[in-house]
């Protein structure tokens, strides 16, 4: 330990936390400042001022910001946070968060393969007609909305030729992986524009690799057009296109708070919507910041491949 | 916008055009893209604009059995309350289309100006406002929109900044990236030599010059915009019956589509076509403009 290699890791890893910090302020500060009292909503209208004023006092919220921002802190590492129902938040979080690490991971292995495929594909033949169409299908794919793609899909696969599941049931106890038809239709409408958003990327990633000095090297050595891809060509392509995969899980993320609840998916994402539907405070939060961890360490790990696989960005700016 | 491109001496205040940004839309075949997307969708939105005004039945109205097929004197059958599908899909489309395009202005707006002064002033401002448009950029909008729901309650307002929180920085980054470009450029150094104001410098030889790749990123900004109004109308915040929208219907008829495929299918198609073709007309404006 000690190398260049690892202080950089180390110092990458630093800016993560960094980053997940600030996020988990600003989430704070939003539903500090934004209107929305959970003391009134707990107790409705049984609500006196005396009896307002003892739960406020139980739940915190008579303490100072920085107080409450520090509770709460607390409280995501120990698991003490509870949901408006009294309930502890972490358990349910954990059930649902798996569930969505499971279809948003199918999701992924289907984005990296359609942007892939048609990124390289199209890459490979840039300023040909091909690489027009394909072009001119990644911007029609990119604006489709999800939840649109997934209406389609559940009317024409779940409810006219009814091959698949229109609604994602699960019974107590089992998990997506036990019933992974369900995640056909879910996976393939989060996959589409978030795949043909990456695809655009890995093109120009491919298209820059092509003209790098060792590429043509081989090339005008008189190596195989897939010789030449495989061995020469994505390693020099790998970094940008790991960027881009993490940022599609931006797409993912955002994108499956609506396609679970057109599913009725029991993942993070429509857990989050309906705890916004009752103004669930813990709850959003709670699943909110994971969330936004998801993302960054979707990020910290693309940089740390950009870092394995190009030792140029090794050197200490 | 008409600017005047050269200056007192004569320069041209403009870069040359293979340094804007990758076009992808530029060779495809103008026809076919025409044909296929921008006809349909013009048509789109002309009918989402006068739509209420033309719709055969008033908003809401029902005057059949419910998810009843086409034919039958509807168009396109009935929905879940027996109302004419095809009068709600021409009373629905009037928000889908104006909000978007309101929050879209706002963002590009903010985002422009952010990215090109700190582009143009650097320094300390630059460095810390960089570092916030980076942690903004990892904020997934949908969430974003929802702890602002979670406050304020679904609204036009919560759409709008939710876009410039988390549209405006994509704006912020490309307008400065174009700007510390454009600043290096002779005419500016002439400009300033010559003494003229920050203001006149940005209005007249760095906005002209930003404003290429701003307007080619417009029509994703667009996109993103549709996306938020047309999600929070999926997760149930959005216009209550009888006010509709196409997202409200492809959530509501989901359940009838065994009996009325159209019932589904059209909103859905109304939606994809909307956004699609804002998007490439954006796009293929801004490749117009580059040329």
């Amino acid at each position: 330990m000690g190398g260049p290699l690892a202080r950089l890791l180390l110092r990458r890893m630093a800016a993560a936390i960094g980053v997940l910090w600030i996020a988990s302020v600003l989430l704070f500060s939003a539903v500090y400042v934004l209107p929305g009292d959970p003391a009134a909503r707990i107790l409705g209208n049984r609500a006196t001022p005396e009896t307002l004023a003892e739960l406020r006092a139980e739940l915190g919220l008579d303490r100072t910001y920085i107080e409450q921002y520090a509770g709460w802190i607390g409280d995501l590492f120990t698991g003490g946070a509870e949901s408006l129902a009294g309930q502890p938040v972490w358990p349910t979080l954990a059930e649902r968060g798996a569930n969505s690490l499971v279809l948003a991971g199918a999701a992924s292995l289907l984005v990296v393969a359609i942007a892939l495929a048609v990124g390289i594909y199209s890459g490979m033949r840039a300023g040909r007609p091909t690489d027009h169409a394909l072009s001119l299908g990644a911007v029609i794919g990119v604006s489709v909305p999800d939840f649109v793609i997934a209406g389609i899909l559940i009317a024409v696969f779940g409810l006219a030729l009814e091959w698949l599941p229109a609604v994602s049931v699960l019974t107590a106890g089992t998990g997506p992986l036990d019933r992974p038809e369900i995640l056909v239709l879910p996976a393939v409408a989060l996959a589409v524009p978030a795949g043909a958003w990456a695809s655009r990327y890995v093109r120009a990633a491919v298209v820059d690799a092509r003209t790098a000095p060792n590429v043509e090297a081989a090339r005008l050595a008189g190596l195989s057009r897939s010789r030449v891809l495989v061995r020469h060509l994505l390693p020099v392509a790998i970094g940008p296109i790991a960027q881009v995969v993490a940022a599609a899980t931006v797409f993912l993320v955002g994108g499956a708070v609506v396609v679970e609840q057109v599913f009725a998916y029991p993942g993070l994402g429509s857990l989050l919507a309906s705890a916004v539907g009752i103004k669930d405070v813990s709850v959003v939060l709670a699943t909110g910041m994971l969330m936004a961890a998801a993302v960054i360490v979707a990020f910290a790990v693309a940089d740390l491949v950009g870092l394995l696989t190009n030792p140029r960005l090794r050197r200490t700016p | 916008m008409k600017t005047r491109t050269r200056g007192r001496l004569g320069v041209s205040h403009r870069l040359p055009s293979g340094t804007r940004a990758h076009l992808p839309l530029r060779e495809a075949a103008g026809w076919v893209v025409g044909a296929v997307v921008v006809l349909p969708g013009m048509v789109v939105m002309l009918l989402a604009v006068i739509g209420p005004w033309i719709a055969p039945e008033p908003l809401g109205a029902s005057v059949a059995t419910p998810f009843q097929p086409p034919g039958e004197g509807y168009l396109f059958g009935t929905d879940r309350l027996g109302r004419d599908l095809w009068s709600q899909i021409l009373h629905g489309g009037r928000d889908l289309l104006l909000v978007p395009l309101a929050a879209t202005a706002v963002t590009v707006a903010v985002g422009t100006a952010v990215g090109v002064t700190i582009g143009y002033l650097r320094g300390a401002v630059d460095t810390l406002a960089l570092a916030v448009v980076d942690v903004l950029l990892v904020l997934p909008p949908v969430i974003v929109m929802l702890v602002l729901a979670n406050g304020w309650g679904a609204g036009v307002m919560v759409v709008v900044l939710t876009m410039v929180l988390t549209g405006a920085p994509f704006l912020a980054r490309l307008a400065r990236a174009s700007t510390l470009e454009v600043i290096r450029a002779p005419f500016v150094q002439v400009s300033v030599t010559q003494g003229d104001s920050t203001l006149t410098v940005l209005r007249r030889d760095v906005l002209p010059n930003v404003s290429g790749p701003v307007l080619a990123d417009s029509g994703m900004r667009f996109v993103a915009a549709l996306y938020l109004v047309a999600a929070l109308s999926i997760l149930g915040f959005g216009p209550q019956t009888p006010a509709t929208n196409w997202a409200v219907m492809l959530r509501e008829n989901a359940e009838g589509a065994g009996l009325n495929l159209w019932a589904i299918v059209l909103p859905a198609l109304m939606i994809a076509l909307l956004s699609i073709s804002a998007n490439v007309l954006v796009q293929m404006a801004a490749e117009r403009y580059a040329r």
